[in-house]
C-alpha cells in the first residue's frame, strides 16, 4: 500500500470511528433549546422536498414553499432540509412506531442528527488529510482525534444544529483555497464549499473577506518581490471567481425561502443576526446580557476549556509556519514554471508566478479570527464557546505542526521506528486530558472546563456558566418516570413534544405551567436563580427530588410538589 | 525549525503539563462525593444550629441530602446576625473558611470563631460560634408579626392575611400580593416581605406594638435580574418609630442586597416602614423604550436586635 493510500485508508477509519462513536453516544444527549425548533423546520422542508420528488408539490408553487420554508428562516436550510430527508429516509415509519409505542433501532431525533454527525465525522477524516500534509501521519492524529475529543466540540457533535458543521465546511474552504495555488480542482470547489458553509451558519459569511483578502496579500507582495505591480486581472484567479461566483448560487439554490422576494427577506436574514438579542451569560461570577460582554470572553473560555497542551502546541505551531512564510515572502524565488499561456495564472496561479501561498498565516488568522470577532464589543453574545468553534479544527491543525516540528527537533537522531513510538506516546499523552474530560462530563459537557482550572467544580468556582440550551436531563427521569404535568423551564416546548415523538418521555407527560405542574425542571444558570425561588414558592419546598451533576457540580435539578425524603 | 530553543527542552515542558493536566483531570472523573459522604456530614451537623452552605454549588444537593439544609428556613437568611453559632458546609477542595467572610454578615462588635472542623470525604463541616452574638428581639415578616401589620395604600387597607398575602386595591386587578416568600436579589436567594410597586404610590406597614431593640437593621433590594437590568426608579424608604422619622433612604437597582442599620432605644411602640417609588414605570433596553406601567418588586426585610448579656 503506497503512501497515499495508506492515508486515505486512515483517514476513511477515523471518519468511520468518529461516526460510530457519536452516534454510540448520542442517545444520552438531550434535545437542546434550538434543535427542538430545527427538527419541526426540519419536518417541514424534508416533507417539501420529497413532495417535490414525487410530484406532489409544485416547485414554482410559492404558496406552498413559503409555508414550508417560514419556519425557522433566519437560519439557511441546507442542513434542515437534510435533516428532513435523512428522517424521512431513515426513519420512515418512526411516527408510527412512536405513536404505537413500540421501540425502533433509531430513535426521530437521532435520523435528524445523523447529518450533522456525519459531517462532524468526515470534519475528523479531513484533519487527518491535511494533517498528514502540514505535518506527518501520526502527529496529524492530534488534529483529528483532538478535535473530536475536545469535551464541548465532541457534545455539539451530536447536534441538529449548524457550530460543527459550519466548523467543517470553513475547514473544506480552507482546504480547497490553500491548494487552490496548484491544483484547479480546489479552486473551482473553492466557491462549492464556501456556498455549502454559508447555507449551513451565517458565520461563514466572513470568510469572503478572509479569503480575499488572503487573495490580495498574495497579490501585494508579488508587487513587492518583483518590484512591479501586477496586473489587476492576476487577483482574479480561479478561486476568487470561484467565491464570488458560485457561493451565492449554492446558497440560494438549498435556501428555496430566497427564491422570492429575495433582496428582502436577505436583508431581512442579515438584520435579524446583526441585531440579535443578547442571552444571559455568566462570566467570572457577572451575569451578562447587555452590551458591552468584556473583550476577554473568548480568550479566557478557550482558555477554560482547551486542554492548555494542545494551546501551546498550536502556538508553537503557528511560530513555526509563520516564521517560515515569512522566510518565504524574502527568499527571491522563481516560479515553479513560467506561464506559456495568458490565462496559466488564473488556473493555478503558485505554479507559474512567484507568489508565497502563506498558507501559514492564512491558517494562524483562521485560528484566531473567530475569537477576534467574538471578543468586538459590538457584537451580540449568544451562546458560549460552540460561536468560535469554527477556530478549533486550525488550532488543532497547528497543534499537530507544532508537535510534528517540535518531536522531529528532539528525536532526529533517533531510528526511525523509535521515533514513531516516541512520537505515538506524545499524541496519546496530549489528547488523554481532552479524552478523560469529555469521558468525565458526557452527556454535559457544556459544564466541563479543563483539569488545570479544576474541571466543572473549577468553573463553578470561577463563576463560568455550567449549562445553557436545556438540554441536561439524562438520568433524571429513571426514579421520577411519573408522568405528571411538568413545568419545562429552559427546554424548549418544541423540544419536549421531540421527546415524546421519541418515547423518551411518556405521551402523557404534558408540559404545564409552574402552578399547574407536578414536577418542574430548573437548569442552574446565574441568571436561573430567579426561577428556581418561584419554584420553591409554589411547591413549598426548597428541596429537590433528583439533582444532575457533573463531576459533583449540578446542573439541573427536579423538583416535586410533595418530594420524597431522601435518606442522608 | 521552530526556533533555536532544544527542541527537547520544549517537547518535555509541554509533555510536562499535559501529565499534570491528565492528573488533574482524573483527580476529578466523575466526582467524589457518594451518599456515604452525605451520611456522615449530616452526623457531623449540630443539632438546632442553623447551616450555612459555604461552598454555593453543593446547595442543591445538600438541600435535598441534608434535613439542615432542606428546610424552608435554612434557605434565604438575610445575614448571620442573631446567630450566637452555626456550621458550615464546604468542599474540601475550598479549604477552609475564612472568619473575615462571616464577619460580614455579623455586626461589627461580635466576632465568628472556629470551633472545629470534620471531614466527610470530599465535604468539609465547620463549626462556629459567635463572641458577643446580637438577639432577635422583633422581626416585621415573621408570621405571628405579620398578623399586627397593617398594609395600606394611599390610606387604604390592604386586605389579606400572612398565609395568603395582602392584595391592595389598586393592585388586585393585577394579582399582585405582598407576601412573605423567598426573592430572588442580586442572582440569591432571600426570604423576605416581597412587596409590588406598581407606580409612584407608596406603601406603608405599621406595627401598633413592635419591641425594640437597641437597634434596627435590615435589607432592601429588587427582585428579578431582569427588572434590574432596567433602570428603574429608584425606591425611597423612611422609617417611622412613634410617629417620628428615624431613617430615610433611596436605593437603586444597582445597590443589590443593600443592608441599613438603625440605632434606637430599647422598648416597645408604633412602627411605620413607608416605601416611595420616585418615579413610575421602568427604561428598557433600549433606553428610549420608556414603560410607565412596568412593574417592580421589591423584597425587604427588617429586624430589631440587641445585644445578648455575655454568659
Amino acid at each position: 500500500m503506497n503512501a497515499s493510500l495508506r492515508t486515505l485508508v486512515t483517514a476513511l477509519l477515523l471518519t468511520a470511528l468518529s461516526f460510530a462513536a457519536l452516534l454510540e453516544t448520542e442517545p444520552s444527549v438531550g434535545i437542546v433549546r434550538d434543535e427542538g425548533i430545527y427538527m419541526a423546520a426540519s419536518r417541514r422542508y424534508g416533507a417539501w422536498v420529497e413532495g417535490v420528488r414525487t410530484g406532489d408539490v409544485a416547485i414554482t408553487d410559492r404558496a406552498q414553499r413559503d409555508r414550508a420554508f417560514r419556519v425557522n428562516a433566519e437560519h439557511p436550510a441546507l442542513m434542515k432540509i437534510v435533516a428532513g430527508l435523512s428522517a424521512e429516509y431513515l426513519a420512515p415509519s418512526q411516527a408510527q412506531a412512536a405513536v404505537a409505542g413500540s421501540s425502533t433501532p433509531l430513535r426521530e431525533s437521532t435520523t435528524y442528527r445523523i447529518p450533522a454527525m456525519v459531517i462532524a465525522s468526515l470534519g475528523v477524516g479531513l484533519l487527518y488529510l491535511l494533517g498528514v500534509q502540514l505535518a506527518a501521519p501520526i502527529a496529524a492524529l492530534l488534529a483529528a482525534c483532538g478535535f473530536l475529543l475536545l469535551p464541548r466540540v465532541f457534545f455539539h457533535a451530536h447536534l441538529h444544529c449548524f457550530d460543527v458543521p459550519v466548523a467543517i465546511w470553513i475547514l473544506a474552504v480552507a482546504a480547497c483555497w490553500f491548494r487552490a495555488g496548484t491544483s484547479r480542482l480546489a479552486g473551482a470547489s473553492a466557491g462549492l464549499a464556501l456556498g455549502l458553509a454559508v447555507a449551513t451558519k451565517h458565520n461563514a459569511l466572513f470568510m469572503l473577506p478572509l479569503v480575499l483578502g488572503h487573495e490580495g496579500l498574495i497579490w501585494s507582495l508579488r508587487w513587492y518581490r518583483t518590484k512591479q505591480r501586477p496586473p489587476w486581472r492576476a487577483i482574479l484567479t480561479l478561486r476568487v471567481c470561484s467565491v464570488l461566483l458560485l457561493t451565492p448560487l449554492v446558497v440560494l439554490a438549498t435556501w428555496p425561502w430566497m427564491w422570492a422576494d429575495t433582496s428582502a427577506r436577505l436583508i431581512e436574514y442579515l438584520q435579524f443576526h446583526r441585531q440579535h438579542a443578547y442571552y444571559n451569560m455568566e462570566f467570572l461570577g457577572t451575569n451578562y446580557n447587555e452590551p458591552p460582554m468584556p473583550v476577554s470572553y473568548p480568550f479566557v473560555m478557550t482558555l477554560a476549556t482547551v486542554p492548555w497542551t494542545l494551546l501551546a502546541l498550536a502556538g508553537a505551531g503557528a511560530w513555526s509556519l509563520v516564521r517560515e512564510d515569512l522566510a518565504n515572502i524574502c527568499a527571491d524565488t522563481s516560479p515553479a514554471s513560467p506561464p506559456r499561456r495568458p490565462w496559466d495564472e488564473f488556473w493555478t496561479p503558485q505554479l507559474h508566478a512567484a507568489t508565497p501561498s502563506c498558507r501559514g498565516l492564512g491558517l494562524v488568522a483562521l485560528a484566531i479570527f473567530p475569537l477576534l470577532l467574538i471578543a468586538l464589543p459590538s457584537v451580540p453574545i449568544f451562546g458560549g464557546t460552540k460561536h468560535w468553534v469554527t477556530a478549533y479544527p486550525f488550532l488543532l491543525l497547528l497543534a499537530s505542526v507544532g508537535l510534528h516540528r517540535l518531536t522531529r527537533g528532539a528525536f532526529h537522531n533517533l531510528s526511525a521506528p523509535r521515533r514513531a513510538v516516541l512520537v505515538t506516546a506524545c499524541v496519546a499523552c496530549v489528547l488523554s486530558p481532552a479524552a478523560l474530560s469529555t469521558a468525565s462530563s458526557h452527556p454535559f459537557e457544556t459544564a466541563q472546563y479543563n483539569g488545570i482550572i479544576g474541571g466543572a467544580q473549577g468553573g463553578a468556582r470561577l463563576g463560568l456558566n455550567r449549562s445553557y440550551w436545556g438540554h441536561a436531563i439524562e438520568g433524571l427521569f429513571d426514579e421520577h418516570a411519573d408522568a405528571n404535568p411538568l413545568y419545562l423551564h429552559d427546554i424548549h416546548p418544541l423540544a419536549a413534544r421531540q421527546y415524546r415523538r421519541d418515547g423518551r418521555w411518556p405521551a402523557a407527560r404534558s408540559d404545564a405551567p409552574l402552578h399547574k405542574s407536578q414536577d418542574a425542571l430548573l437548569f442552574y444558570e446565574k441568571h436561573m436563580t430567579a426561577d428556581e425561588v418561584r419554584i420553591w414558592n409554589d411547591y413549598g419546598t426548597t428541596r429537590p427530588a433528583a439533582v444532575l451533576t457533573v463531576e459533583d457540580v449540578p446542573v439541573t435539578s427536579l423538583y416535586q410538589r410533595s418530594p420524597p425524603r431522601t435518606a442522608p | 525549525m521552530l526556533t533555536k530553543l532544544p527542541h527537547r527542552m520544549l517537547l518535555a515542558a509541554i509533555m510536562c503539563v499535559s501529565v499534570v493536566e491528565l492528573a488533574m483531570t482524573s483527580a476529578r472523573y466523575g466526582g467524589a462525593l457518594r451518599t456515604d459522604h452525605w451520611r456522615r456530614a449530616s452526623e457531623h451537623l449540630r443539632a438546632d444550629t442553623p447551616l450555612i452552605i459555604g461552598t454555593p454549588w453543593l446547595g442543591p444537593e445538600a438541600r435535598m441530602r441534608l434535613d439542615a439544609a432542606g428546610a424552608p428556613e435554612a434557605s434565604g437568611r438575610p445575614d448571620l446576625r442573631g446567630l450566637s453559632s452555626f456550621d458550615v458546609l464546604r468542599h474540601d477542595r475550598d479549604g477552609p473558611s475564612s472568619a473575615h467572610v462571616w464577619q460580614a454578615s455579623l455586626s461589627p462588635r461580635s466576632k465568628p470563631v472556629l470551633l472545629s472542623a470534620e471531614r466527610a470525604g470530599p465535604l468539609r463541616v465547620e463549626h462556629w460560634r459567635v463572641e458577643r452574638p446580637e438577639r432577635v428581639v422583633d422581626t416585621l415578616i415573621h408570621p405571628r408579626a405579620l398578623r399586627v401589620l397593617s398594609t395600606r395604600d394611599v390610606e387604604r387597607t390592604c386586605p389579606g392575611n400572612p398565609t395568603d398575602g395582602y392584595t391592595c386595591p389598586e393592585q388586585r386587578r393585577a394579582g399582585h400580593r405582598i407576601k412573605r416568600q423567598f426573592a430572588e436579589v442580586d442572582y440569591d436567594a432571600r426570604r423576605c416581605l416581597s412587596i409590588p410597586l406598581l407606580s409612584a404610590a407608596s406603601l406603608s406597614f405599621r406595627r401598633a406594638e413592635f419591641q425594640r431593640g437597641d437597634r434596627i437593621v435590615g435589607h432592601l433590594g429588587f427582585e428579578d435580574f431582569n427588572a434590574r437590568l432596567r433602570n428603574d426608579g429608584p425606591v425611597t424608604m423612611t422609617v417611622e418609630i412613634e410617629g417620628e422619622m428615624v431613617a430615610r433612604s433611596t436605593f437603586s437597582n444597582a445597590d443589590g442586597w443593600a443592608g441599613f442599620e438603625i440605632p434606637t432605644t430599647p422598648g416597645a411602640g408604633s412602627l411605620t416602614v413607608s416605601l416611595y417609588a420616585t418615579a413610575p414605570g421602568a427604561w428598557i433596553s433600549p433606553p428610549e423604550r420608556y414603560q410607565p406601567g412596568a412593574s417592580r418588586r421589591v423584597c425587604l426585610e427588617l429586624r430589631a436586635l440587641d445585644e445578648e448579656a455575655s454568659p
